[in-house]
């Protein structure tokens, strides 16, 4: 951040982008294949039986633009719940300032808490600011997975990843991790790839009435080995009565029945909001930036850098007027 | 501090927590490329409506520990949120536009967004720029800034005045001052006192005599406040059967009959007058009528046909003006609500004949809660007709309601106190020296002894000032049942 003292910025006061959730590997459409019946578990019992439950999410947010690139901030939240008490660690706000020229720099002296970041070829800006959020949160993954103990550690999105990219063996080094400690960690996805006959997989429980599991074998699905490796072993589970199911990924290391213990100790420890983990929910919204957030940045990184703040004239407002709108990708 | 927007002759600026502001503190919005700067006045102080800060106070309860262990923030990022989130917004009124070095009242400019200044604009300053130059100073207490509030005496001068608040917030304490403050400059006074806490504004807050004693002047009607008829005269007597006794005109024409009688036989005296309504011929109806009011005024106990028990009150008023000055407090306390009006009739009426004669100069009078003894005509006669005698006029009183609207209008000075009934907020934002979202905002959130200074004595900048204590013994206070319980809980736990 240091090379932009006394240089222009524009504060981003687009707040209806919102912030940005990690983006991590987005998975092509996966289908199911499956001539026999699927096998539901059901009903699935909780177990009270006082297990942490630990929560890890991260967010970025584009806070302004400078003449030559753009300044984010991410920030990471764990929430941990201890007999039904929540608990928040948040970590950041850290501002970065990404250009043309410096972006190889932060993905590789961020390569090593996420491969990902450095190997991946991020064309745009924005990109990196994805990176670096994904690094973040792979980071403090590593952390909690070292620390916490005897604990069911949630996660967002998938155990997924392409074997192209150096992230199989970090992630693989975060679940080992969290083994060697009597972890589980579970990740799950609120918008899943995976399809069986063109619906979405988690659309098979929708008449489920009781809290249920939906176990998808990997040869059931249509994917090769060549293009995206599974850490998890995939479920859709439904977590409660009222509530929505979800695709969700258990640490393949751990067997079948751990897998099944880990999700009725999470029913039976944390509440159950809408079928999503209230631990996760919270760690989402502590981590996400608000406008006031971004506000509170800009102000920071005016002051400590002495930014002067302008207002760059908008091609596409000066050409388009009041239907100026978009242009994110350009 | 900068501009956000201006509607009529308000205008809205945003404003951050570490900087000083407060509500009825002055504000300069310093346009240099305009070579202009506006004078505002901050009327309300809101949370500014800062983006996300709904989701900010959601997401804060959502844990059950508001100790949850610390935020790893190593560039305080935080810190900077938290200030954004607790931003204000200015509401401020317009008071007018320095130009040339000149103030004028302008405000139909735009001050510019980017390129002014904003800063607080002390009330010693303020003052300055309107060339307010004291030559008679009465110190009532401090600004906002802590500096000394100092009013003119002279502005008092031919004016009338209003102090007003709810009870208990100190308005007559402001009222002593002001008193004390006439009097040191030489100035007479008359005090309707009716609850007695004016008597002892002659002694300090030890019982010892202060520079004020001989000034002070207790009258206490019925017992060293006595005057024989003699000395009232005709005209005033018959005010008071009038407007006090409420005698009907054609008693009123036979009364007038009885005292010329008695006059020209030199036999004027109560109890001849009596007699003489007894005797007189006249329908049994009026006789009665005039007996009625004749117990009345015999047993209001101010008439006497004793030469020396009697005051001569006209010699009073004009032995104070010779001796520089004081205070005549007619101490109405234990008086009955007719009696009450006998004796404010006797001095209005004794007022208007020496003021007309010019037998003194001027009277400042203070009548607490006037509307128990003064009549409906004195009202508007007292702000018109007796205020070019020479009669200048300060109420007081708790219930704004009282006072009449006219009365408002026309007050050159009014003292604001507190207020929080939306009725009382609603009577005295009628007031004319300054718009009514000013004044019910600012006087809302008026904390007990601070008064909202409104009129000549500012200059017409409506100024918030803390009334200073008084040494003087104010026996205004309320005297309470308990006080006496926690008096003797307090010395018998400072005993060994």
């Amino acid at each position: 951040m240091n090379e932009i003292k006394e240089r222009f910025f524009q504060p981003w006061i687009e707040f209806n982008g919102q912030s940005i959730e990690r983006s991590g590997e987005q998975e092509d459409t996966v289908e199911v294949y499956s001539r026999d019946a699927f096998s539901i578990i059901s009903p699935l019992e909780p177990i009270p039986d006082n297990t942490p439950i630990v929560a890890i999410d991260t967010s970025s947010i584009k806070v302004g633009e400078t003449e030559s690139g753009v300044i984010c901030a991410v920030r990471g939240a764990v929430v941990w719940n201890e007999r039904r008490q929540y608990r928040c660690l948040r970590i950041g706000p850290f501002p970065f300032h990404i250009t043309e020229d410096n972006k190889r720099e932060i993905l590789r002296v961020l390569g090593q808490y996420s491969p990902i970041a450095y190997s991946s070829n991020a064309s745009f800006l924005i990109e990196v600011q994805s990176r670096l959020c994904n690094a973040l949160e792979r980071w403090i993954q590593m952390m909690v997975s070292r620390s916490a103990s005897n604990s069911i550690i949630l996660w967002d999105g998938t155990l997924s990843c392409r074997p192209q990219n150096d992230c199989v063996s970090l992630l693989l080094r975060i679940l080992e991790d969290a083994r060697r400690n009597s972890n589980a960690v579970i990740s799950l996805s609120k918008a899943s790839t995976v399809k069986f006959l063109g619906r979405r997989i988690t659309d098979l429980l929708m008449k489920q009435r009781e809290p249920c599991l939906l176990e998808i074998d990997e040869h059931m699905l249509s994917i090769s080995s060549k293009s995206l490796r599974l850490l998890g072993k995939i479920y859709v589970a439904k977590l409660s009565e009222k509530g929505y199911a979800f695709r969700v990924d258990v640490d393949r290391g751990l067997s079948r029945d751990v897998h099944m213990m880990a999700l009725r100790r999470l029913m039976g420890n944390d509440s159950v909001f809408q079928g999503y983990p209230e631990a996760l929910r919270l760690a989402h919204i502590f981590s996400t930036f608000t406008a006031s957030d971004v506000i509170g940045i800009q102000r920071f990184i005016s002051r400590k850098y002495g930014l002067k703040v302008v207002t760059w004239p908008s091609i596409r407002k000066a050409l388009f007027g009041p239907f100026g709108t978009g242009g994110a990708g350009d | 501090m900068r501009l956000y927007k201006k509607t009529g002759n308000t205008i809205h600026i945003i404003s951050f927590p570490d900087e000083d502001v407060e509500k009825g503190c002055y504000l300069i919005i310093d346009d240099k490329r305009a070579g202009r700067s506006m004078i505002v006045q901050v009327i309300d102080v809101q949370f500014a409506n800062v983006p996300g800060i709904m989701e900010e106070l959601l997401r804060e309860p959502l844990i059950d520990d508001p100790v949850k262990g610390d935020d790893i923030d190593p560039f305080d990022i935080t810190s900077h949120i938290l200030y954004v989130q607790d931003a204000r917004l200015l509401v401020c009124k317009v008071h007018g536009t320095i130009e040339d070095g000149g103030l004028c009242s302008d405000s139909s400019w735009l001050p510019s967004r980017t390129h002014s200044t904003i800063c607080r604009l002390p009330i010693g300053r303020l003052m300055d720029i309107v060339n307010a130059s004291i030559r008679y100073p009465i110190s009532i207490g401090e600004t906002m800034e802590g500096t000394p509030m100092v009013i003119d005496a002279s502005i008092l001068d031919g004016k009338l005045n209003i102090i007003t608040g709810r009870k208990g917030v100190g308005k007559s304490h402001l009222s002593k001052i002001l008193v004390l403050g006439l009097i040191s400059y030489g100035a007479t006074v008359v005090v309707f006192d009716l609850n007695g806490e004016y008597k002892n504004l002659g002694l300090n807050l030890d019982g010892e005599r202060n520079e004020f004693y001989e000034k002070v002047h207790v009258l206490v009607p019925g017992e060293n406040f006595k005057v024989t008829l003699a000395q009232t005269g005709l005209s005033v007597v018959m005010k008071i059967l009038v407007h006090a006794l409420n005698l009907p005109g054609t008693s009123a024409r036979e009364f007038r009959h009885i005292w010329r009688f008695l006059e020209e036989r030199n036999m004027l005296s109560l109890h001849e007058i009596g007699e003489a309504i007894r005797r007189w011929q006249c329908n049994q109806q009026v006789k009665d009528a005039l007996f009625s009011r004749y117990y009345t005024l015999l047993h209001a106990n101010f008439f006497t046909d004793n030469v020396n028990e009697s005051v001569n009150f006209e010699g009073l008023l004009q032995n104070v003006e010779r001796s520089g000055g004081g205070a005549i407090i007619i101490d109405l306390s234990n008086s009955s609500s007719v009696d009450r009006q006998i004796v404010v009739e006797y001095i209005l009426a004794k007022l208007q004949d020496l003021l007309s004669q010019w037998k003194i100069r001027a009277v400042f009078l203070f009548a607490e809660e006037a509307h128990l003894y003064l009549r409906e005509t004195y009202w508007d006669d007292i702000v018109t007709r007796m205020r070019h005698f020479g009669i200048f006029t300060t109420f007081i009183t708790n219930q704004p309601d009282t006072i009449k609207e006219s009365i408002y209008r026309q007050a050159d000075n009014i003292f604001l106190f507190n207020f929080v009934n939306e009725h009382d907020l609603e009577v005295i934002s009628r007031a004319a020296k300054v718009d009514a979202e000013t004044t019910v905002s600012i006087v809302r959130d008026l904390p007990p002894h601070h008064c909202l200074i409104l009129g000549d004595v500012v200059r017409n900048f409506p100024i918030v000032a803390k009334v200073k204590p008084l040494n003087v013994r104010a026996m205004g206070e309320t005297r309470l049942f308990f006080s006496r319980e926690k008096g003797l809980e307090a010395a018998q736990s400072s005993r060994p």
